[in-house]
């Protein structure tokens, strides 16, 4: 066996693929040694060396499978089942019960693995289920304490906790907070926060990192944990800051159900409030726009596509080009901006506002402007606009006729209003045509990051009621104009692709040598804007809400 | 006038007098409800409504008080509302409270009787038993949880049964296993019993009344179906009970046990099982209100 | 009066909670209204080990010895024997056996058939008196040392083979070359004095009695491992030995043998005083150096071991108290001296805690290989009250019971681990024929359990089942096949914990299960308990023909359960009584009318 510099007996035996079991272990975290499930057999060692924190040497003889060895693991996770909810384990009835409890059981306090939120991926059980345990021979311990949920987010049930440690780890060493601490000795150990305060209190910034890596239903995400087990994971990256962080999204009846860290990606499966937590609610919103709706008799009317289009494109048609402004959401992808300052240059204005730049370090623009702010930014200078053109939000509102791709305070009273957007708001009730679009998680496309790397949008879901990707419904408006040119995304993308790829910003990739780059940033900063093409997202989510109101 | 409006017009305010954890997830919640508790029979329910923006949630009840115009319920926190309902403090109002619903259980001296509980039923039964030991029945009573720690209302249960037997799933009581292994312990013990009735989820339910079925002992089982308005106009609460289609809020709750047709009772319960999932994704705890305002 | 007197007064914490202070001063004050200021002086000491008979009071030159001396007393010891010559017989220890009084310090058995090395200033100089330390031959090690080699200083110490103190025995001349052969700069320098087993105090009384001597080991090994800077942990319930330990600091760095520059060396070494809160598992080395570092005191795997990577990242050498202390000795004397100590592997003295049912409680030092029971009935003078030996307990809670027919086991590493026990730090518990061996072992592992960290599973998990078991086993409900489930857990425990506290925590359970498993048995089968120890199978019932109604039983039980008139017999009431034994120990003796009888439990049928 080739053995690395600074490899443990665990990492070459996961190389070869021997299977050691562990629940403390954890990519990225340092060694713990607590789970004691790891213990092999080393010749010339004294007693059972656990594998994770013994460094691996040539010349070593190692035993990680035994009669001796399974019986003591065994002992040990009977230990842990004395205390965690077992019953589900070791009952006669178990597979009938799952047949016919096919519901996930929406319990407030987990009593067995047919109510645990973390059923599917859990574990303890999986380790339950290789050492063969199939009864426990001590009364049940069950400690009986309070349900920890009055915190946004994510639910605390330590009466399932089995003191692994990881997420005070990864709070401590990779999110750099120290949130979570072990708490009291003895038997009495806990996980808890210092002095027993809430989340809130202590100054949580509810990234999740704890929820992900806890192997148990301890630490569950409120809002998402009850789908089971998920119909499809799609990976794609989020687009509600320029980070543009890895995303895996789970999809269950169709919906996007959750989203949690991609660890493949290069933000290192770490993510922010926003990304872990809020997706899945903006996305399932009920105030999305569902039908394209167009204005009659002072009435916002549900119609077809076409009529909306048409609708549209007549409407521009009757002003001057200098009276017509569009207002492109830094939020947009790549291909539904470039499309639409491909429609104002057909049209032949230069009245466009993107929108709502932020100000300050190269960091602090990515987290506040927008999920897409730079290649929106890079767009606009391609085009043949200069920079000076660009017009501020207040001046857009003076114009008669304004295209806005996102809630805009102010520009209600233009005489001709199309608003295409994913959200109804104050700007879409007083639109004159509405074109109701889709989300970055259920439509292709691509974002060029912070870091000048170009990223790709992968569609999740199936699209959301009648809405469209914004490119298709600029694309209609374009062709409206006689403009013919594009029917395909890659006709889009050949556009602009190769001059998006020229920017590059090398002196970014210092900061990605650290792999904990990520939460440092966020630690450093604010969390990113809590907004989505102009609708701010505290007003969608409630728990974001309490969240804001907290750190007030 | 809406319907609290109403009820307020009649002296109910179904303020919730007690509300304690009896055992993890499970709670006794004692609601002022005078009129309820006066006309309420053994084996009834209640429709209730925890606040302004909830549904309405079927409940047995589970014990009631003439004098001081009591209700009793028992309720596992299953979702959005009973969430809601654990979350609600001594003091405060349901929204609204209706019943008493459904048919009372059929209480006569049979003889022997086996009463079994599981989940919400260990304090559903209660009545039902008090009933049949009044009626001058022997009553045997069975009560399952997963463990010793989720069993209780033992006391009460004990002062009306002449034997009680306690099994779990860990094997921490007497008996191990659930109600059916209990009921064949005691057929291959010799019991003799004339009647049974079940209470608890459907799956305890079926499991029961198989067991029970080849030994030709008349079963009634109370049946957990989706329900909505609770007096026969919406038929959410279809089922099938002798090949006839029954409604389980006027029909029942108590149907006999060997012949409702499992299977399409099971469909029909999951049926809105993403949309009650869905349901927490806009959940919001701590206000205990759905999020409104855009 | 022509020589010049010392009287010695000991200020351990011992003898100055029975006011021996107050003592102090009214020597002070009574020597001077008598004149005799500059013929006798008063000193304090630190410990004197014999902490049974406190205060205590020694007139030097003459080597007499006064025991359970009051404040009163002062008067007669300076008009008799101060003023005339004439030795206070009423305040000498009396030999519990001859019933004499022994008038000198060398003659008192428990003294006699000590040998004191690393308790040998206890007692004699004052602690906080830098000169006197120096006059006793103190630093004189550390000049020899800083003559030597580094190199030399670490040979010096591993022909010594000295074993580390502190439980394991690990040889601290290899532990010394480890941390000086590895890379890192600082290296750091720890003294352990997280001393926590229940009843032990020798620790605190070297830091107490000789804090110099600590400080001076701390110098040499630092010397020897190239530290800069050293820390010395120590618990904050220890006031007096912090308060010591400062003023030796800073009289030793007054003296230049502690900051910069030693002695003109070109050495620099600063010491700092970390207190700890409190925490058993904190005496583990690596839990400790988290503590130091500010994290939760909590250990975690090795290696990497502190000769590596220990405090901050840095090499690390912890060595214990006595270890330290040891030091100085060998330095001075040599390492040939000290290894003719004791036996061939385990050199030197052993300082014990000697307490629980014996006649002579406080700390000795014997050389290492004495007889366990040498140190039990010659220098502890044996159990008291004519009870019988059954059993003593080594190395605390993490040690074992050792019975009394191994009595003749020499002390010493190997021998006290074969038979299942460790030498651990130093406590020495002796358990007479009332004792019962299910209750030790529950006491004890009750009191591991509560001290341990948290962090691994099985000292966390399997420790409570087994006290689950323990407690079961005592109330009269314990089960044919909990003594094998009881093995089985505490093989898991003691093969599957992380650090040295689970690893040993079941020790106390298996070495009663070795030694008195019949006991155990008499509590499962026949819910006896034979010492009559455990509550849940005794009861307290008040003779009919012998009680005399004297009415002292009830006016002190503590929950009114006893009633009866003046002169009537009294009753216990069973439901009310809580089994707390104060009845039974405060009927008179004439009387004898409390008795303990076995309970019968009636058992369920299975």
């Amino acid at each position: 066996m080739e053995i690395k510099e600074g490899q443990t007996v665990l990492d070459v035996a996961r190389d070869a693929g021997i299977y050691i079991p562990t629940l403390c272990t954890l990519d990225q975290l340092p060694n713990f040694g607590a789970c004691r499930l790891c213990l092999v057999k080393i010749e010339g060692m004294r007693g059972f060396p656990p594998a994770c924190s013994t460094p691996a040497t040539d010349d070593m003889d190692v035993i990680t499978d035994d009669e001796e060895l399974n019986n003591l693991r065994r002992n040990v996770v009977l230990l842990l089942l004395s205390e965690h909810p077992n019953s589900c384990i070791v009952c006669d009835d178990k597979e009938l019960c799952e047949k016919y409890r096919t519901c996930p059981m929406k319990a407030g306090q987990i009593t067995g693995c047919q109510l645990c939120p973390n059923k599917e991926d859990c574990d303890l059980r999986e380790i339950v289920e290789h050492l063969g345990i199939e009864k426990v021979d001590y009364e049940f311990n069950y400690k009986n304490l309070n349900l920890e949920r009055e915190d946004p987010f994510f639910d605390r049930d330590y009466n399932l906790c089995i003191l692994c440690g990881r997420c005070v780890r990864v709070c401590e060493e990779i999110r750099e907070m120290s949130v979570l601490a072990f708490t009291k000795r003895g038997h009495e150990t806990r996980i808890d926060t210092a002095f027993g305060k809430s989340h809130l209190e202590t100054g949580c910034r509810f990234c999740g990192a704890c929820v992900d890596v806890c192997p148990t239903g301890a630490l569950s995400a409120r809002g998402t944990k009850w789908h089971g087990k998920l119909d499809s994971e799609v990976k794609t990256v989020c687009g509600l800051c320029n980070i543009n962080c890895g995303i895996v999204v789970g999809v269950k009846w169709g919906k996007v159900v959750s989203t949690v860290p991609d660890p493949t990606s290069y933000t290192n499966g770490q993510l922010c409030v926003l990304g872990r937590f809020c997706i899945a609610p903006i996305i399932n919103h009920f105030d999305r726009l569902k039908y394209p709706l167009v204005r009659k008799d002072d009435w916002l009317i549900p119609v077809e596509w076409e009529e909306a289009i048409d609708y549209a494109v007549e409407g521009l048609k009757k002003y001057s080009p200098n009276d017509i402004g569009f207002v492109i959401s830094s939020d947009l992808n790549n291909e539904a901006a470039f499309m639409m300052l491909e429609l104002a240059r057909v049209l032949g204005t230069t009245n466009i506002a993107v929108g709502t730049p932020a100000e300050g370090s190269v960091v602090q623009e990515a987290l506040q402007g927008g999920g897409n702010a730079l290649g929106v930014t890079h767009l606009y200078r391609m085009s043949d606009f200069t920079e000076e053109k660009l017009m501020k939000p207040d001046e857009i509102s003076k114009l008669k006729a304004i295209y806005t791709t996102q809630h805009l305070a102010g520009i209600e009273e233009a005489e001709f209003l199309i608003i295409q957007d994913v959200f109804a708001s104050k700007t879409s009730e007083c639109a004159s045509v509405v074109l109701p679009a889709l989300s970055f998680i259920e439509t292709e496309g691509s974002v060029l990051s912070f870091d000048g790397t170009l990223r790709s949008l992968n569609a999740a879901v199936e699209p959301y009621a009648k809405a469209r990707p914004d490119w298709v419904i600029t694309n209609d408006v374009l062709k409206g104009f006689g403009n013919e040119n594009i029917s395909t995304l890659e006709d889009v993308r050949s556009a602009f692709k190769d001059e998006l790829k020229k920017v590059t910003l090398p002196e970014m990739q210092e900061l990605f040598l650290d792999g904990k780059w990520l939460p440092r940033i966020l630690k450093e900063n604010k969390d990113p804007q809590y907004s989505y093409r102009g609708t701010d997202l505290t007003k969608k989510v409630g728990d974001l809400r309490i969240l804001k109101e907290a750190n007030q | 006038m809406n319907e609290k409006d109403v009820c307020k017009e009649v002296g109910q305010s179904f303020k919730i007098v007690s509300k304690e954890a009896v055992v993890p997830n499970i709670y006794e919640m004692v609601i002022e409800a005078p009129i309820i508790a006066e006309k309420v029979k053994p084996g009834q329910f209640v429709i209730l409504i925890p606040d302004e923006m909830g549904e309405r949630v079927p409940f047995t009840v589970s014990d009631w008080d003439v004098e001081k115009g009591t209700v009793t319920i028992f309720f596992q926190e299953l979702g959005v509302s009973t969430m809601k309902l654990a979350k609600m403090e001594v003091g405060n109002t349901l929204e609204s409270l209706v019943g008493p619903l459904g048919k009372p259980a059929e209480i006569a001296n049979f003889g022997t009787v086996l009463l079994g509980g599981g989940c919400y039923g260990i304090g559903g039964i209660y009545p039902i038993a008090r009933a049949m030991k009044e009626a001058g029945n022997r009553v045997i009573t069975v009560v399952e949880a997963r463990g010793q720690y989720l069993l209780y209302n033992l006391d009460k249960l004990k002062a009306v049964s002449d034997q009680l037997f306690l099994t779990t799933s860990d094997g921490s009581t007497e008996i191990s296993g659930k109600v059916h292994d209990a009921v064949q312990h005691l057929l291959d013990k010799g019991e003799k019993i004339d009647r049974a009735v079940f209470m608890g989820c459907n799956f305890m339910l079926m499991m029961s009344s198989e067991a029970t079925k080849s030994h030709g002992i008349k079963t009634k089982v109370f049946l957990n179906a989706l329900m909505v308005d609770g007096t026969g106009m919406c038929g959410c609460c279809r089922c099938s009970v002798g090949g006839e289609t029954k409604y389980a809020c006027v029909d029942g709750p108590e149907f006999d046990g060997h012949e409702v047709d499992w299977e399409e009772l099971f469909k029909r319960s999951g049926h809105y099982l993403n949309d009650e999932v869905l349901a927490y994704q806009f959940f919001n705890y701590k206000g205990c209100k759905q999020d409104m305002d855009g | 009066m022509t020589e010049h007197r010392n009287i010695l007064v000991c200020r351990g914490t011992g003898c100055v909670s029975s006011k021996s202070p107050l003592i102090m001063e009214e020597l002070e004050r009574q020597i001077k209204a008598a004149g005799l200021s500059n013929e006798v002086g008063v000193k304090q000491t630190g410990c004197h080990g014999f902490c049974q008979r406190g205060p205590i009071v020694v007139v030097e030159p003459e080597g007499i010895f006064y025991c359970e001396v009051k404040v009163e007393d002062v008067a007669e010891i300076v008009e008799s024997h101060i003023k005339n010559g004439k030795v206070v017989e009423r305040l000498l220890y009396t030999d519990p056996k001859s019933n004499e009084h022994i008038p000198h310090y060398r003659d008192i058995p428990f003294y006699k058939n000590q040998q004191r090395v690393i308790l040998r200033n206890c007692g004699h100089i004052d602690p906080e008196n830098i000169d006197d330390y120096i006059s006793a031959g103190g630093y004189s090690g550390l000049k020899k040392a800083l003559d030597k080699t580094q190199e030399g200083v670490i040979d010096e110490v591993m022909k010594s083979s000295l074993r580390g103190r502190g439980g394991a025995g690990f040889p601290a001349g290899k532990k010394w070359k480890l941390c000086r052969d590895a890379k890192g700069e600082p290296k750091y320098l720890i003294c352990n004095a997280d001393e926590g087993d229940p009843g032990a105090f020798m620790d605190r009384s070297i830091l107490e009695a000789d804090p110099h001597a600590v400080l001076e080991g701390m110098i040499i090994a630092a010397y020897a491992i190239g530290a800069s800077k050293g820390y010395v942990y120590v618990r904050a319930e220890y006031p007096l030995a912090i308060q010591r330990l400062e003023c030796a600091l800073q009289q030793a760095e007054e003296h230049g043998f502690i900051g910069q520059n030693i002695l003109e060396t070109g050495l620099s070494f600063e010491i700092e005083i970390k207190r700890g809160a409190g925490a058993f598992v904190c005496g583990e080395e690596t839990a400790l150096m988290a503590s130091i570092m500010g994290e939760r005191g909590m250990p975690r795997p090795r290696p990497p071991f502190p000769a590596i990577s220990g405090v901050w990242g840095k090499p690390t050498n912890i060595n214990n108290v006595k270890t330290l202390a040891s030091i100085p000795v060998i330095m001075s004397k040599g390492a040939e001296w000290f290894a003719s100590i004791g036996t061939e592997g385990s050199t030197g003295t052993a300082v014990f805690a000697l307490t629980g049912n014996i006649a002579n409680s406080g700390l000795v030092e014997v050389p290492m290989g004495t007889e366990l029971g040498k140190i039990i009935f010659d220098i502890g003078g044996g159990v008291p009250d004519g009870k019988a030996l059954k059993a003593a307990q080594t190395g605390g809670p993490s040690g074992g019971c050792i019975p009394a027919e191994k009595k003749n086991i020499p002390v010493d590493y190997e021998s006290l681990t074969s038979a299942g026990s460790i030498m651990g730090s130093g406590g020495l518990i002796v358990m007479d024929e009332e004792t019962c061996m299910v209750d030790i072992a529950h006491y004890f592992l009750s009191f591991t359990q509560q001290e341990s960290c948290g962090k691994c599973t099985p000292c966390r998990v399997g420790t409570k089942r087994m006290l689950e078991i323990l407690e079961k086993i005592k109330g009269g409900e314990g089960k044919p096949g909990d003594l094998e489930k009881l093995e089985q857990l505490a093989w898991t425990v003691k093969n599957g914990s992380l650090c040295a506290l689970g690893g040993t925590a079941p020790n106390p359970v298996l070495t009663t299960l070795r030694y008195f498993r019949d006991e155990y048995l008499q509590h499962i089968d026949n819910t006896r308990c034979p010492a009559q120890v455990c509550k849940g199978l005794i009861r307290y019932h008040i003779n009919e023909e012998k009680c005399i109604g004297c009415g002292i039983c009830a006016s002190k039980c503590p929950v009114e359960a006893i009633s009866g008139e003046k002169k009537q017999l009294h009753v216990i009431d069973e439901a009310t009584c809580i089994k707390c034994g104060i009845c039974f120990q405060s009927c008179p003796p004439k009387a004898k009318a409390v008795e303990k009888i076995d309970i019968e439990v009636i058992r369920a049928e299975d």
